[in-house]
């Protein structure tokens, strides 16, 4: 009878797809991943690149220079035009260009395809032995590494330690001996002895001319290569990176369409009950472990709501049953009386019976109309101060003459001055249904009895009682179900429908008590529980 | 014809007897299960009219009962439960006829008519053994064109006796189906309105039609010889 809130399904925020969002976060998980990978690996092969650059440069420059150096200087002693120095080819086919620079800036020797202009010459980077990333004018993008002349191999040659030497900062991330030296010594070595008798002389010279050009070696990488090199290779990650992402988009597709295909069926299967349907459960052959607690969830709440629909149903049909069957009654005494010519005697008897048909009709309909407002909250409790006796007194009244009828004493065991602040009339009603099915069941000749104190907890505690229960102890929680009934004929006669109890219990509920029913002994006991106030 | 009202609502049950006895019908009527079904067992029904709430005994739990039993009464469902599957439920267990109350007491009346007339072979509405005709729509008896003047309980068993017309009726039998349960009667009153019967029809010019069989019954036919 109670109408649950409606949820509005509009009031919801649809949470998106599961499956675009699982596609979406496994997608971005893969394309960040590839990506980052694909980075580390592209930076990692062009520093190994530019190392492998480096390295070809450093052993060049060391194994070149002291030959160098000599022919150089041979070609001034001589006065010989300096040789040109040749392109020297590096393995991978790369030209390794040279040029042999004083420290004022002039050029003594190049490999390179034009004189090198003295703007670019005197911006070159200091002699530290670390390579820098240039642009020269024909060759693009080069790196370079300028060296100062090292004397050493020279020096041993001589066995002269004594001699001074040009101050050289001893780099501190250049290797000490290089792969190199033992080259340049070995050169030397063959150089003094083809030129024994003049030794002394010549190496002084050397010394002498060295000092003064203090000549730099610059070596020059061209990188347009390496760097076209290096783009290829992004643009081939970045084609696998885009592959990689399409395919994991896909089976990613695939795979969320699978695993949500135990979902569709669950949805089809739950859009197929609808409450007229012969199946109200849901049971899908083969559901994953994850989707069976849904679907055993969703079958308790369907038993519940079919539970609760039967119950209303059947609400409903109890009350159109007993509508109907007062309602037949006044129809077919009506339709008698009219049916042919009667004496007013007899005429008068069909409308008494019809009127008494009428008067429970109009009981029921009370009942069922109050039952309904209790039940959706349309009734306030009224409170004022109410004396339990006078309640109980009056209720009594209304029930003594058909009590009488069948010897029905009451016997009232109150507490003195028994009150409590709630509403009378509500409280009224109550006794009245109460002692209304005692008197009703009870056994002729027989004692109602009425127990009320106050309880420790300072709540009101009433009980009914009469013998001649005639229904068991199982049954008892039933008599709060409308419309039901132990006896149906001896209660109809009496004009009880199957009301007086269910509506005892809401009313108690408004007031903000409890009640309950206990059978013993062939005794039928109400007990009411009522706060000492129900404001 | 003899019916029973089994029906808890003493309102109802009060107005039906009441309408079918005026009606000329032997009624009685009960508002407990148990009982009714020891009434239908024990007597030979025309029509049953049944309730389906009942104490004691439920009413299709009744019908079960009798329709296994050896009567055979034609039975009309009187009830407040008015959805198809409770209709279907009680005409599938045996019922002849469901009506959902509140019904109009002209149609429940029809109804029962229409039951009994089946309940003995009969479609039409109008009988007629010679020159005896029985409309028992309106419940006129005529014997060659003129109307005949019979008191309830003639007009019963004449229309018993014509709806068995040309079979031997034993005397019990015509006594059961025209006398209700707690009518005060022997069985022997039938010999006596046989025989103002008799006078009746004669007096109104016709050949008679309703002989005995001694011992056995009484015999409604134009030619007796046949049975």
């Amino acid at each position: 009878m109670t109408t649950p809130a409606a949820v509005n399904p509009s009031a919801i925020q649809p949470g998106g797809s599961l499956r675009r969002r699982l596609a979406v976060t496994v997608l971005l998980t893969t394309a960040l991943v590839v990506a980052v990978a694909g980075a580390v690996a592209w930076f990692a092969s062009a520093k190994l690149r530019r190392q492998g650059a480096e390295s070809s440069m450093r052993s060049y420059a060391a194994a070149t220079m002291p030959r160098l150096l000599a022919r150089q200087w041979l070609a001034q002693r001589d006065g010989r035009t300096l040789p040109e120095l040749l392109p020297q080819s590096l393995p991978n086919d790369t030209d390794l260009w040279r040029a042999l620079v004083t420290r004022d800036g002039r050029v003594l020797a190049h490999s390179l395809p034009q004189e090198p202009d003295s703007a670019w010459v005197h911006a070159l980077p200091p002699a530290d032995g670390k390579t820098v990333r240039r642009e020269h004018p024909t060759l693009g993008p080069v790196l370079v590494l300028v060296e100062t002349i090292d004397l050493r191999p020279l020096a041993l040659r001589r066995g002269d330690v004594d001699r001074p030497r040009r101050a050289e900062p001893e780099s501190s991330d250049r290797p000490a001996v290089r792969e190199g030296d033992l080259a340049g010594r070995r050169l030397a070595e063959r150089f003094a002895a083809r030129n024994e008798q003049r030794t002394e002389q010549r190496n002084d010279a050397l010394y002498t001319w060295i000092e003064q050009l203090d000549p730099r070696l610059v070596v020059i990488h061209p990188l347009a290569e390496l760097e076209a090199e290096a783009r290829r290779q992004a643009w081939v990650l970045i084609g696998m990176w885009v592959l990689a992402c399409t395919l994991v988009a896909a089976v990613v597709l695939i795979i969320t369409g699978r695993v949500l295909a135990p979902v569709r069926r669950m949805t089809d299967a739950i859009a197929g009950i609808t409450p007229g349907s012969d199946d109200q459960q849901v049971a899908i052959a083969g559901l994953p472990l994850e989707l069976q607690p849904v679907q055993a969830r969703l079958n308790d709440l369907l038993a519940r709501v079919d539970a609760a629909l039967t119950r209303e149903q059947q609400t409903t049909a109890n009350i159109a049953h007993e509508l109907r069957t007062p309602l037949a009654g006044l129809r077919v005494k009506l339709e008698l009386a009219l049916q042919k010519e009667r004496d007013p005697a007899e005429i008068a008897a069909l409308c008494r019976q019809g009127l008494g048909t009428m008067t429970l009709l109009q009981g029921l309909i009370d009942n069922l109309l109050l039952l309904t407002r209790l039940e959706a909250g349309q009734e306030k409790p009224n409170a004022q101060a109410v004396e339990v006796q006078e309640i109980l007194a009056s209720a009594w009244a209304l029930h003594q003459p058909a009590a009488l009828a069948q010897q029905i004493t009451l016997e009232r065991r109150l507490e003195p001055a028994l009150s409590l602040i709630t509403d009378g009339d509500k409280l009224r009603a109550v006794f009245s249904n109460l002692l209304s099915n005692a008197v009703a069941y009870a056994t002729p000749n027989s004692m109602i009895q009425v127990n009320g104190h106050e309880q420790g907890d300072s709540r009101i505690r009433l009980s009914f009682t009469n013998e001649g229960a005639t229904i068991s102890h199982i049954d008892a929680e039933r008599v709060f179900e409308p419309f039901w009934r132990s006896d149906y004929a001896r209660t109809v006669e009496r004009g009880h429908c199957g009301l007086g109890l269910p509506l005892v219990r809401r009313l108690v509920t408004v007031l903000g008590g409890t009640v309950s029913v206990s059978v013993k002994d062939g005794k039928f006991t109400v007990l009411v529980v009522l706060p000492p106030s129900s404001l | 014809m003899r019916v029973l009202v089994v029906e808890d609502d003493t309102a109802i049950r009060t107005a039906l007897v009441q309408a079918f006895t005026e009606d000329g019908y032997a009624v009685d009527g009960t508002g407990d299960g148990e009982e009714g079904l020891w009434y239908a067992e024990s007597n030979d029904y025309d029509l049953l009219v049944l309730d389906l709430n009942l104490p004691g005994l439920d009413g299709l739990e009744l019908l079960r009962r009798v329709r296994d039993g050896e009567r055979h009464p034609a039975v009309l469902i009187v009830s407040a439960r008015d959805t198809v599957q409770d209709r279907v439920r009680g005409l599938d267990i045996g019922a002849d006829d469901y009506l959902v109350k509140p019904f109009a007491l002209p149609e429940l009346l029809a109804r029962a008519r229409s039951l009994v007339r089946r309940r003995h072979g009969k479609v039409k509405p109008a009988l007629a053994v010679g020159c005896l005709g029985l409309d028992t729509s309106n419940r006129t008896a005529t014997c060659a064109g003129k109307t005949l003047l019979l008191t309830p309980r003639e007009y019963a068993l004449v229309e018993y006796l014509m709806h068995r017309a040309g079979t031997l009726v034993s005397r019990t039998e015509l006594w059961e189906h025209v006398y209700a349960f707690h009518d005060d009667a022997n069985s022997n009153v039938v010999d006596h309105f046989i025989a103002k019967l008799r006078r009746k029809l004669s007096d109104a010019g016709a050949p008679p039609l309703i002989h005995t069989r001694r011992g056995q019954g009484y015999l409604m036919a134009v030619d007796p010889g046949e049975a």
